[in-house]
């Protein structure tokens, strides 16, 4: 029976299709779902889309609540950033911010006035500590030993 | 003591080695130690070193490609860096351009003398390393020892260095896998850095509070100079063989914007997050609304002795546990 | 809240910080991308509060969210993901009915990982009926579609979910 919900595929024959996804979601109307109920009977491929649809919805449907990372909002609320970091931004990127950049971030939030600086949460880049500190103590000393191993990039893994 | 003159080095270079080995430094690192260091800024040399250090269970290891002479050395892995006459130091990371880190006009204090507090053996007769003769050099502390040093026999150059822990395994190498003294094909040149990363010195008159730069730490550990890159103040120290960083920054500490993989330490009662990099430890913790890391190429016991010996941040408040400590002290006192 | 009505903007990140959190997660697959778009969220809502008129809060958070995710992924140039077809021909799941009629079990990865294979279009679509609960008449008026249009993303959304956790 042809019926006026979106065409299925198959040729020749109509089939409810995203009706189905319709009836699931409480979207149509009394009647409608009444002829889309009679269609099921008759259909099994309507059938075996129905539960395979339906199956995706309530996988969907029961996926938890997820928590962002620990201290993400303390860190919003109290920094007010004034600049987002876009996304697509390669994540190792985004955070290596060096020395200066987190300097100058912290700089801008106390201008604002907002929050003491000592409230502000500080994310030492170690990377480039690693580097100060090798550079500045292989001043006077043995290179090798202080200032080669500065050749490997610091890396910790998260 | 055979001095090769017509080896790379010259003869100025080679007298001073000799007097390097045969009568104990000035004060500063150990003899051994200063021959290494006169060797590595005179020598023409260029080889491949290895690096290898423990992470947690693991052993890490990278080769860099090292190449000397003309008064610049040049080490180059994922990162480029150089050393230039004069303290020139730069920087570049894999595909940047080149930082300057530090400056000439950047003053440090001479090192103590490292012989206070270490004891390190005759140079003996080793074995050989990337295929040249050596002398080897133990450093002992305490009776313990923490370092086997592979000096090349006729430049003095450091070939191996080897820091041992407690139980006598190995936690931090360097060594050179193959080395050509002599003929480098092009000594490195200075780059022209695009960008100036150096800190400004900053006068212990003029500290800003609540920082903390006391002259000494525990353990021999003698203030060499404060500096001050942007918002995080670096105070380095030094024992005359190891140096350690301390930089401070105002703020909070995250635990979630730290890596992973921190081993957990405690300083001064609060907790602290230790990670290995290849030229030794980094330690991080927060205290009294500063951020402290802590970067050294010392033994991790060291390091934490050392800044354990920090003084208590002003106005920090006590954890809970410590309220409840003092609490139950006050309650004792009338008592005893 | 101030006394107006209107949230502050500090209030809708106390309040509904896990919530948009959620949907970003579940709109970008992975922690970072996820921050990023709550943050540029939360700026466009300190902009736009002055100009929110009290309704569905949630439903106005999550027309935000997903507009600033579909800008964004728009503008920036596509990783070589492994991508499903936009259209699929019939869709029927790869096993017997029985085991679907079972009510097969999915962990929350393999779903995330799923709902990450497919199009944008069809993931928007999906998350905000499923995960945030929005009406095709809702959702119609976040994306500007038509709630037909809706109704086929969302369908196939979930049909090409199921086909990729068969």
């Amino acid at each position: 029976m042809s019926t006026s919900f979106g065409r299925g595929r198959f040729a020749g024959r109509s089939h409810l299709g995203d009706a189905l996804s319709a009836l699931l979601d409480g979207e149509l109307s009394p009647g409608q779902q009444e002829t889309a109920r009679a269609h099921l009977v008759g259909c099994q491929e309507c059938t075996d889309e129905l539960s395979a649809v339906g199956q995706a919805r309530s996988w969907l449907r029961g996926l938890p609540q997820v928590d962002p990372p620990f201290g993400f909002y303390e860190r919003i609320l109290l920094d007010r950033p004034v600049v987002a970091a876009p996304l697509g931004v390669r994540p190792g990127l985004r955070r290596r911010a060096g020395i200066a950049a987190l300097a100058a971030a912290a700089a801008a939030v106390t201008v604002l006035g907002v929050g003491s600086p000592a409230a502000q949460p500080v994310n030492p880049s170690m990377p480039q500590l690693v580097e100060a500190h090798a550079t500045s103590a292989s001043v006077g000393a043995d290179l090798l030993s202080k200032l080669a191993p500065a050749g490997v990039p610091v890396s910790f893994s998260r | 003591m055979r001095v090769r003159a017509a080896q790379a080095s010259g003869t100025v270079a080679a007298v001073a080695l000799v007097a390097g080995l045969a009568a104990p430094a000035s004060a500063g690192a150990p003899a051994p130690l200063e021959a290494a260091r006169q060797a590595a800024e005179q020598t023409v040399f260029e080889g491949v070193l290895t690096v290898r250090w423990r992470d947690g269970d693991a052993t890490r290891s990278e080769r860099l490609q090292v190449e000397a002479g003309g008064g610049s050395l040049m080490v180059r892995g994922a990162n480029l860096v150089m050393a230039g006459p004069e303290q020139q130091r730069l920087l570049a990371h894999g595909g940047g351009g080149w930082e300057q880190m530090w400056l000439p006009s950047l003053a440090a204090r001479a090192r103590p003398d490292g012989n206070a507090k270490y004891r390190t053996t005759t140079p003996a007769d080793g074995p050989a390393v990337a295929g040249r003769p050596t002398k080897v050099v133990e450093v002992h502390t305490g009776g313990a020892l923490l370092e086997r040093i592979y000096l090349d026999r006729e430049t003095h150059l450091l070939l191996e260095r080897d820091q041992y822990d407690r139980q006598g395994a190995i936690v931090r190498q360097l060594a050179f896998e193959s080395l050509t003294i002599g003929g480098v094909a092009k000594p490195p040149t200075q780059p022209r850095p695009a960008a100036d990363h150096s800190p400004k010195q900053v006068s212990p008159e003029r500290l800003p509070s609540p920082a903390a730069a006391p002259e000494r730490l525990a353990d021999g550990y003698q203030r060499l100079g404060i500096y001050r890159n942007d918002s995080v103040l670096q105070v380095l120290y030094s024992d005359g063989v190891y140096d350690l960083s301390l930089f401070q920054q105002q703020g909070r500490l995250l635990r979630s914007d730290l890596p992973g993989k921190g081993e957990k330490v405690s300083v001064k009662g609060a907790t602290g997050w230790r990670y290995p990099w290849p030229g030794g430890q980094l330690v991080v913790w927060s205290d009294g609304g500063q951020v402290f890391t802590a970067v050294s190429d010392a033994p991790p016991e060291q390091v934490l002795t050392a800044i354990e010996s920090l003084p208590q941040a002003p106005g920090r408040e006590l954890s809970l546990l410590g309220k409840i400590r003092r609490a139950a002290q006050a309650l004792m006192e009338p008592l005893s | 809240m101030s006394g107006s009505g209107i949230p502050t903007w500090e209030d809708v990140a106390r309040d509904h910080g896990r919530f948009l959190y959620t949907v970003a997660y579940r709109l970008t697959g992975n922690s970072d991308d996820a921050q990023d778009l709550v943050q540029e969220v939360l700026l466009k809502v300190r902009k736009g509060l002055e100009t929110y008129q009290p309704g569905s809060l949630e439903g106005w958070l999550s027309r935000i969210t997903t507009n600033t995710f579909l800008d964004e992924t728009r503008r920036r140039r596509r990783r070589p993901v492994d991508r499903l077809p936009a259209d699929p021909d019939r869709v029927l799941p790869a096993g017997p009915a029985a085991d679907v009629a079972l009510g097969a079990e999915a962990l929350p990865d393999d779903v995330q990982q799923a709902l990450g294979r497919l199009p944008e279009e069809y993931r928007v679509a999906v998350v905000l009926c499923d995960v945030v609960g929005l009406s095709y008449q809702e959702i119609g008026d976040s994306l500007d579609v038509p709630v037909g249009t809706v109704r086929s993303r969302i369908h196939r959304g979930r049909a090409l979910l199921r086909k990729v956790l068969a």
